[in-house]
C-alpha cells in the first residue's frame, strides 16, 4: 500500500531552571523584550493604528447641462457679457446673453458607463470693435464615488485674463478632487454632505456673482479642480469669441479615514505579527 | 514484430500521455470555465471529460494486465472500451463548446494512439487464443 | 563423523531496484557429505516492505550435515526473484556463499546478479517483463567458462548463520576455539563486483601559474594593457614625420605617475596665477599669489598612511599623513591595482558612429526637393502644379497660423479639399491677394505631370495644349456661391480698384476677393479634367484709425469628373453613426405607382397611391437634421447654404434670434399667430405639410439606404404640431396698432436615443433607437402691427443625445428539439385520454395566422409574412395592400431587413422590432414549431 505522510507533530522540550538563576533572568529579558519591542518600533514609526488610507478610482462624473460664463470686454456699452441656461438666472441677466451655441460631448472611451472626457465649446457673440478682456466659466457636475460612497455636485471652475484680441480660446485640463480632511466613508450610507448646487438658481443676483459662487466653493471640505492645465488661443478680431474646453476625468487618488476593522487589520498586521511568536 | 510488445509500449505511452491529456483537459476546463460566460453544457463537457478518465483508466489498466499475462478477456474488454473513450476525446475535439486549439492538438494524438491501440491490440489478441504450450 | 550444524536465518534482501521479493535457496555440498536433518532447500515468503527498501524474510535455516570430508564443504545459493503487480515472477539475481568454516555466529552478505541481455533484450525486458534465467543452475558456482556471461549487479541478500562444527578435531582439523564466541563478517565476494568501480579521483596536480601573483607580474601585464599597440605606433611613424622619441615621450608622461603633474598650469613658459605647482613661476612669482589652486587629487584616505600634497608657503610639499583612526588600513594586501577605463583612442569613423549611438544628436535639415519637377502622376497629397509665366510652379493658397491674418503659404495638394480663411492687414489694390486676376490669370492648371514630356517639346511651355494645361474660367458668384456668371477674364466687373476718402479718413475699396472655390474635377490617377473657378468679390470701407483687415475664404475641392454634389449620397457611418457626422432624415411622400395588370388587356394603367422615401439629393437641409446657423449677431439664419447641422454626439444648445415680417392682409389674429409659429417651425427645419410632421423620418444607422424602410424611425412628438397650432390665439387691439399671440413656443427640444449594437464581427455601431420632439417655453408677445407684421422672437433649440446601450448578452440559441409523438392512445389501456380541445384551438390560432400572411402577398416564410404585415402596417396603418407594394417586399426579403439575420440562423428565430428591426426575437405566441 501506499504510505502517506498524514500527520506531524514536533516534539516539545522543556528546559527547566530555579528562579533565582542566570537562565530564568535572561529568558524574562528576551521574553519581556520581544514583547516590547514591537511595541516600541511601531511606535516610533509613525504610530501604531491607521489614521489615513488612500484608494484610486475614476469618479463617475455627468455634465448637468448648466453653465455660467461671465466675461468682460473692453466696449463700454457692453462691458459684461454673461451667459447661463440656469432657468432663473435666464430669466434676469438675459439681455447680457450674447452666447449663441454651446456644443457639449461626454466620452466614455472605454464603455465602462464612466466619462472619461469632456468637450465643451462655446460661441459667444460679440459686438463690433469688442473683445473679451477676461472670463469665467463654471460647469457644475455631479460627482459620484463607489467605493467610498459619496455623492456631490462641484464644478469647472476658470478663470482667466485675456490681455488683447483672442478669437478662440483651448483648454485642455484634468479635474482631480481636492480634500482639506480625509473622507469618512460608510458601506452603506451615501456621503451626500456636498450634494447641493454649486450655484444657487433663485433669481437673486448676488448668487450669480462669481465672488460669491467661489467663496462658497471653497468653503467645501472635497471639491474639484483642474489640474494640468494646458491653454491655447489665437489672437485674432473675429465676431466671436469660441472656447473650447477639454476636460478629462482621470483616475484620482481619494484619501478617507479607514474603518474600524480596517485598523484593527493594520495594527495586527503592525504589532502582533512583530510580536507574534 | 512483437505484437504484444508493441501493444505494452503503445499503453505504456498512453498511460503517461493520459496523465498528461486529463490534466490539461481538466485545466482547460477550469480556464474555460473563468474565462467564458456563454459555456451553456460546461456541466455535460465536464461530466463527458470525467467519464472518458474513468473509462480510459481501466481501459488502460485492463489492458495491461491481458497483455502481459497473455488473457485474450482483459484485452477484448479494452478494445470494446476504447469505443467510448474514443467517442469521448471525439466529442472533445467536435462537439463540444468552446474546442481549443491546444485541445484540438492533444485530442488528436490521443486519438492517434488509440486507434493504432485497437489495432495492435486486435493484432496481439491472435497469439492469445491458441491454446498453451507448455514446455 | 564430523559434523556441521548450519543454524540461522535469510535475514533480509537489500539495494534491489524493486520491492516484492521472495527467494529461492538450495544447499550445495560435496559428495562426501550428509544430510542428517533439516531441509536442503527452500523458498521464502514475499516480502513487500512499506518504509524502507529493505526486505525482510528472517528465514529460519537449520541443518544439519555429517561429512567424511572436507572436500564439497556447504554452499548456499540463492534465487532470488520479483513478484509483479500481475502475479508474475521475475529472476532478479543469483548469488552463492560458502558457509563459513569457522564456528560461531556469522553475518554473511551474498552479492547477488543478473544475466544481462542485449538492448533489445532490455527493451523487451522494461516492457513485458522477463528476461534471461540460467538454465542450468551449477553455473552459479562452477568455476567453467564464465566469460561468456554477461552479469549486471543486483542487491544484496543477508545471512546470520551460527555454525556449530563437531568431531573435526578426531579428523585432524584444528581449529582455534577462542573464536567460537567471536562474531566474523565475511562477505563472499562472487564474481561481479557490485555496481562499476567507484572512480577514484586521481590527485593530478593542477597546472601551476607561471606568472606568481606578485607585484613583478602585475606590473608586466599593466604595462601590456596601457601602452599604445606597437602597430598603431608603427603607421604612426610611417604616415607622419613625426620623430619616435615624441612618441617615446608621449608614452613616459602617460605612465608617469601624477607626481610631475600641474593641473593648472594652463601656459607654456609662463607662470600662471595663482597655480603654485607651476614650474614656470619663481618664487617672487609667487609672492603676487592669493592662494593656491586645488588639483584634482585624489587621496586614498582609508589608508592609515598616505601622501599628500600640501603647499607650505606657496611652494608644495608632499607630507605623509599618519591617521590614528581605529579603523584604518595599516596593512592591505591585495594584488597591485590598476583602472580599467576607456583611454584608447577611436580607430575609425565607424567606431566613431558606434559610440555616438543614444547620443545628443542635432537634426539634421531636410531639404524638400520641391523644385525639382518630376513627371510622374499626381497621386494623393502630390503638390498641384500650375503653369504662370511660363515656370512651372506650386499652387499655393495662404493660411492663417496662430493669429488669424494670412501669414504662410501652403501648396494645394491634389485630393485634398481646403477650405480655410485668414484675414488681410495690408488693405489696398495692389495686393496681389485682393485682386481676382490673381487666381486665374496667366495661369494654366496642369491636368497632370505625366502628360508633359519635355523631352518631346523643347518649347511644351509656350504651346502647351489645352487639355494638359487647363485653363481656368472663373465665375463671379454673390453670396453663398449662387447666381454665378461666367465672365471673360478682360471684364471690368472683377477689376479692384480703392479709393482713399481723405475727409472720412477712410479708404473704400471696390471688388476685393472674399471667397476662392476651387472645383477641381478629376480622374483619379489620370489627373484634372476640368476646373472651375468660383469667387466672391466684395466692396469694402475700411477707416485709418482702426486697424483693417479683410477677411479672405479659399475653398478647394476636389470632385470625380462625373460625379456631381449630391448630399443623398453621404453616409455618416457604415453601418453605425459616427461621432461628429450628421444625422440623416427623409421625407415620407405619397406617388402614383403604375400598377401593371398582366391579364387585362385594356391599355388604361390603374395608379396607386403609394408611400416612399425621399431626399432632395441637392440641399442638405431636406438630407441632414438641421438647426439655424447663428451669424455673428445672433441672428438665426436657415436657408441651403447656412445651417447648423447636428452632429452625432454633440449636444447643442443654440439660442438666436429671428427677425422676419409677415403680409398680415385679410388674415384673422389667430390665423397671423399661426403664421408666426409656422415660421418659427420653419427656422427649426420642420417643415409642416398639413400641420403634422408624421412625414419625416430619421434613419437608425449612419447608411441607411433610401428605399429600404425598415432602416428608418419616425420622430416621436410629445405635442402634435397641430395641437400646438391650435392652441395659440392671437388678438388685434383696439386701434389695430398691435397684435397679442399667445402660446407660441420658442424652443425645440430634441432627444436621441441610441445604443451601440453589434453586427456580427462589427461591432459597436451607434445605432439610433428613438427621437423625440418636444417644444416648450410656451410665451406671449405683443407684436407692433404695420401692414406687414414685424417680428423679433428669441428661438432656442436643444439637442441631447442619450446613450441607453445595457451590457450585451450573448444567447445561444435553443438546439433543434426532436419531438417524437406517440399516437394519443398508444397507452390507451392504462392512461385515460381526455378530450384535447385546448390543442385544437392552439392550431385554429395558427390556421389564423397563416391566413394574414397569405393576404399580405408574397411568403418568403411564415415569419417573414409577420414582418410583411408589420411593414404593410407602417407604410398603410389601414391594412395592408394586396399584393404588397414591391418595395416592401424589397425591404422583406434583403439582408438589411434583418439586420442581425446571421444572428438568428434558425428560421423560426427571426428580427423583430418596431419597424422590421436588428434584435432577435422567438415568435411569442406558443405552440408553434416547425
Amino acid at each position: 500500500m501506499v504510505v502517506l505522510e498524514v500527520f506531524t507533530k514536533n516534539i516539545k522540550i522543556s528546559y527547566k531552571s530555579t528562579l533565582l538563576s542566570k537562565a530564568s533572568v535572561l529568558a524574562l529579558i528576551f521574553g519581556v523584550l520581544s514583547l516590547v519591542l514591537p511595541f516600541i518600533f511601531a511606535y516610533k514609526s509613525k504610530g501604531l493604528w491607521l489614521k489615513r488610507d488612500t484608494f484610486y478610482e475614476q469618479p463617475d462624473v455627468k455634465f448637468r447641462g448648466e453653465y455660467i460664463f461671465v466675461a468682460t470686454t473692453n466696449n463700454y456699452n457692453k462691458s459684461v457679457i454673461t451667459c447661463s441656461n440656469l432657468p432663473h438666472f435666464d430669466n434676469v441677466l438675459r439681455p447680457l446673453d450674447t452666447c449663441s451655441v454651446i456644443k457639449v460631448r461626454e466620452t466614455d472611451r472605454n464603455f465602462d458607463g464612466k466619462t472619461e472626457e469632456l468637450d465643451l465649446s462655446l460661441q459667444v457673440n460679440l459686438p463690433v470693435n469688442t473683445h473679451l478682456t477676461s472670463f469665467c466659466i463654471i460647469i457644475p457636475f455631479n460627482y459620484k464615488l463607489q467605493v467610498c460612497p459619496l455623492e456631490m455636485q462641484t464644478a469647472i471652475i476658470f478663470q482667466e485674463l485675456l490681455p488683447f484680441y483672442i478669437s478662440k480660446y483651448s483648454l485642455v485640463a484634468n479635474v482631480v478632487v481636492t480634500q482639506t480632511s480625509p473622507l469618512i466613508c460608510h458601506r452603506k450610507n451615501t456621503n451626500t454632505l456636498f450634494n447641493y448646487p454649486v450655484i444657487v438658481d433663485n433669481g437673486d443676483l448676488n448668487n450669480y456673482d462669481i465672488n460669491t459662487i467661489i467663496t462658497n466653493f471653497s468653503k467645501r471640505n472635497i471639491s474639484t479642480s483642474l489640474r494640468d492645465v494646458y491653454k491655447s488661443f489665437s489672437p485674432g478680431k473675429t465676431q466671436n469669441f469660441v472656447l473650447n474646453l477639454n476636460i478629462e476625468f482621470p483616475e484620482d487618488r481619494i484619501y478617507y479615514k479607514p474603518g474600524f476593522w480596517q485598523v484593527l487589520k493594520w495594527a495586527w498586521i503592525h504589532t502582533i505579527f512583530l510580536a507574534g511568536d | 514484430m512483437n505484437t504484444s510488445l508493441t501493444f505494452e509500449v503503445l499503453l505504456y505511452l498512453n498511460s503517461y500521455y493520459f496523465g498528461l491529456f486529463a490534466v490539461c483537459e481538466i485545466g482547460m476546463n477550469v480556464v474555460k470555465y473563468m474565462n467564458f460566460p456563454d459555456l451553456k453544457h460546461f456541466s455535460t463537457d465536464f461530466g463527458i471529460l470525467m467519464a472518458v478518465c474513468v473509462i480510459e483508466l481501466f481501459r488502460v489498466i485492463l489492458a495491461r494486465k491481458g497483455n502481459l499475462t497473455e488473457r485474450k478477456w482483459p484485452v477484448l474488454v479494452a478494445i470494446f472500451l476504447t469505443i467510448p473513450s474514443l467517442a469521448g476525446v471525439l466529442y472533445f475535439m467536435i462537439w463540444q463548446s468552446h474546442a481549443l486549439r491546444f485541445e484540438y492538438i492533444i485530442c488528436g494524438i490521443q486519438v492517434g494512439l488509440q486507434f493504432v491501440e485497437i489495432v495492435t491490440g486486435i493484432l496481439c489478441l491472435l497469439p492469445f487464443c491458441k491454446t498453451p504450450e507448455y514446455y | 563423523m564430523a559434523e556441521v550444524h548450519i543454524i540461522g536465518q535469510i535475514t533480509e534482501a537489500k539495494d534491489f531496484p524493486k520491492e516484492n521479493l521472495f527467494c529461492k535457496w538450495y544447499l550445495q555440498v560435496g559428495n562426501n557429505w550428509k544430510v542428517i536433518s533439516g531441509k536442503k532447500e527452500g523458498q521464502t515468503q514475499v516480502t513487500s516492505p512499506q518504509f524502507g527498501k529493505v526486505c525482510k524474510w528472517s528465514y529460519p535455516i537449520d541443518i544439519h550435515l555429517a561429512t567424511a570430508g572436507l572436500q564439497g564443504w556447504p554452499k548456499i545459493y540463492l534465487q532470488v526473484y520479483h513478484l509483479d503487480w500481475l502475479g508474475r515472477s521475475h529472476i532478479f539475481g543469483y548469488g552463492f556463499i560458502t558457509v563459513p568454516t569457522t564456528p560461531g555466529t556469522h553475518i554473511l552478505d551474498c552479492y547477488t546478479w543478473r544475466p544481462f541481455g542485449t538492448i533489445k533484450d532490455r527493451f523487451v525486458q522494461y516492457f513485458l517483463g522477463g528476461g534471461y534465467q540460467i538454465k542450468n543452475p551449477d553455473l552459479i558456482f562452477s568455476s567453467g567458462e564464465r566469460y561468456k556471461l554477461s552479469t549486471e549487479a543486483m542487491g544484496v541478500v543477508s545471512f546470520e548463520l551460527c555454525v556449530v562444527l563437531r568431531n573435526f578435531s578426531n579428523y585432524g582439523v584444528e581449529y582455534d576455539t577462542s573464536l567460537e564466541n567471536v562474531t566474523t563478517i565475511q562477505s563472499s565476494e562472487t564474481n561481479v563486483k557490485k555496481g562499476t568501480t567507484s572512480p577514484i579521483l586521481s590527485t593530478t596536480a593542477v597546472p601551476t601559474t607561471t606568472c606568481k601573483a606578485n607585484s613583478s607580474c602585475f606590473a608586466n601585464s599593466t604595462n601590456n594593457s596601457v601602452t599604445v599597440p606597437p602597430t598603431q605606433q608603427t603607421t604612426a611613424l610611417v604616415t607622419t614625420p613625426i620623430p619616435a622619441s615624441f612618441f617615446h615621450f608621449d608614452i613616459k608622461t602617460s605612465e608617469r605617475s601624477s607626481k610631475n603633474l600641474c593641473i593648472c598650469d594652463l601656459t607654456i613658459d609662463y607662470c600662471d596665477l595663482n597655480c603654485c605647482c607651476d614650474k614656470d613661476c619663481s618664487l617672487e612669482n609667487k609672492l603676487v599669489f592669493d592662494h593656491c589652486e586645488e588639483d584634482f587629487r585624489q587621496y586614498d584616505t582609508r589608508y592609515c598612511q598616505y601622501v599628500k600634497h600640501i603647499y607650505v608657503n606657496k611652494t608644495p610639499h608632499e607630507f605623509q599623513i599618519n591617521q590614528n583612526g581605529l579603523f584604518c588600513i595599516v596593512r592591505s594586501n591585495l594584488p597591485a591595482s590598476y583602472i580599467v577605463q576607456r583611454k584608447q583612442p577611436l580607430k575609425s569613423l565607424q567606431d566613431a558612429q558606434f559610440e555616438r549611438q543614444n547620443k545628443f544628436n542635432w537634426p539634421k535639415p531636410t531639404h524638400e526637393d520641391s523644385q525639382i519637377f518630376n513627371y510622374f502622376n499626381y497621386t494623393y497629397g502630390k503638390p498641384l502644379l500650375i503653369l504662370r509665366n511660363n515656370t512651372i510652379e506650386n499652387l499655393q493658397f495662404l493660411k492663417s497660423f496662430v493669429v488669424t491674418s494670412c501669414v504662410v503659404k501652403e501648396d494645394i495638394k491634389y485630393l485634398i479639399d481646403v477650405k480655410s480663411s485668414c484675414s488681410h492687414t495690408n488693405i489696398s489694390a495692389d495686393n496681389y491677394y485682393l485682386k481676382a486676376d490673381t487666381f486665374f490669370r496667366n495661369m494654366t492648371i496642369i491636368a497632370n505631370p505625366g502628360l508633359l514630356n519635355v523631352s518631346k517639346h523643347k518649347n511644351f511651355l509656350k504651346n502647351c495644349t489645352k487639355d494638359v494645361c487647363l485653363n481656368v474660367r472663373p465665375k463671379i458668384c454673390n453670396e453663398d456661391f449662387e447666381d454665378c456668371v461666367q465672365i471673360s477674364p478682360n471684364d471690368t466687373r472683377i477689376k479692384s480698384s480703392c479709393k482713399v476718402n481723405i475727409a472720412n479718413n477712410e479708404l473704400f475699396c471696390i471688388n476685393l476677393v472674399q471667397n476662392v472655390r476651387y472645383n477641381f474635377y478629376h480622374n483619379g490617377s489620370s489627373g484634372l479634367i476640368k476646373v472651375e473657378l468660383y469667387l466672391i468679390l466684395k466692396s469694402a470701407t475700411f477707416y485709418y484709425h482702426q486697424e483693417m483687415e479683410f477677411s479672405q475664404t479659399i475653398e478647394v475641392n476636389f470632385i470625380w469628373w462625373n460625379h456631381t454634389l449630391n448630399y443623398s449620397s453621404h453616409l455618416s457611418g457604415n453601418p453605425g453613426y459616427l461621432v461628429g457626422k450628421p444625422i440623416l432624415i427623409a421625407n415620407i411622400v405619397s406617388i402614383n405607382v403604375p400598377i401593371n395588370n398582366t391579364n387585362s388587356t385594356s391599355n388604361a394603367t390603374s395608379y396607386k397611391q403609394q408611400l416612399q422615401l425621399y431626399r432632395n439629393p441637392s440641399d442638405f437641409t431636406e438630407n441632414f437634421l438641421v438647426l439655424p446657423f447663428v451669424n455673428s449677431e445672433g441672428v438665426c439664419v436657415l436657408s441651403k447654404h447656412k445651417y447648423t447641422p447636428v452632429e452625432f454626439g454633440y449636444n447643442v444648445y443654440l439660442r438666436c434670434e429671428i427677425n422676419d415680417y409677415l403680409w398680415i392682409k385679410n388674415l384673422s389674429a389667430k390665423n397671423v399667430c399661426i403664421a408666426v409659429q409656422n415660421t418659427i417651425f420653419k427656422y427649426w427645419a420642420l417643415k409642416v405639410t398639413n400641420g403634422t410632421l408624421s412625414n419625416r423620418v430619421i434613419a437608425l444607422f449612419g447608411n441607411a439606404y433610401i428605399y429600404n424602410i425598415g432602416d428608418w424611425l419616425r420622430p416621436m412628438f410629445e405635442n402634435d404640431l397641430k395641437d400646438i397650432l391650435n392652441r395659440t390665439w392671437g388678438e388685434f387691439d383696439r386701434q389695430n396698432k398691435t397684435l397679442k399671440c399667445g402660446n407660441i413656443t420658442t424652443l425645440l427640444i430634441t432627444e436621441i436615443f441610441h445604443a451601440r449594437v453589434d453586427f456580427d464581427d462589427i461591432i459597436n455601431q451607434e445605432k439610433i433607437l428613438a427621437t423625440t420632439f418636444q417644444f416648450d417655453n410656451f410665451q406671449n408677445f405683443t407684436f407692433a402691427l404695420n401692414h406687414t407684421l414685424q417680428f423679433y422672437i428669441k428661438l432656442g433649440a436643444q439637442v441631447m443625445f442619450h446613450d441607453i446601450t445595457t451590457k450585451k448578452m450573448r444567447k445561444l440559441v435553443d438546439p433543434p428539439s426532436l419531438k417524437i409523438r406517440l399516437p394519443h392512445d398508444f397507452f390507451y389501456p392504462f392512461v385515460k385520454i381526455d378530450n384535447h380541445g385546448v390543442r385544437q384551438a392552439l392550431f385554429m390560432n395558427n390556421n389564423s395566422i397563416d391566413r394574414i400572411c397569405k393576404n399580405c402577398g408574397d411568403i418568403v416564410n411564415r415569419y417573414c409574412c409577420r414582418y410583411q404585415k408589420r411593414c404593410c402596417e407602417y407604410l398603410n396603418p389601414s391594412g395592408c395592400p394586396t399584393p404588397a407594394s414591391p418595395e416592401a417586399r424589397i425591404s422583406c426579403r434583403t439582408p438589411q431587413f434583418c439586420r442581425s439575420s446571421t444572428d438568428c440562423p434558425m428560421f423560426k428565430q427571426c428580427c423583430d422590432t418596431s419597424i422590421c428591426g436588428a434584435t432577435c426575437m422567438k415568435p411569442t405566441f406558443s405552440g408553434y414549431r416547425y
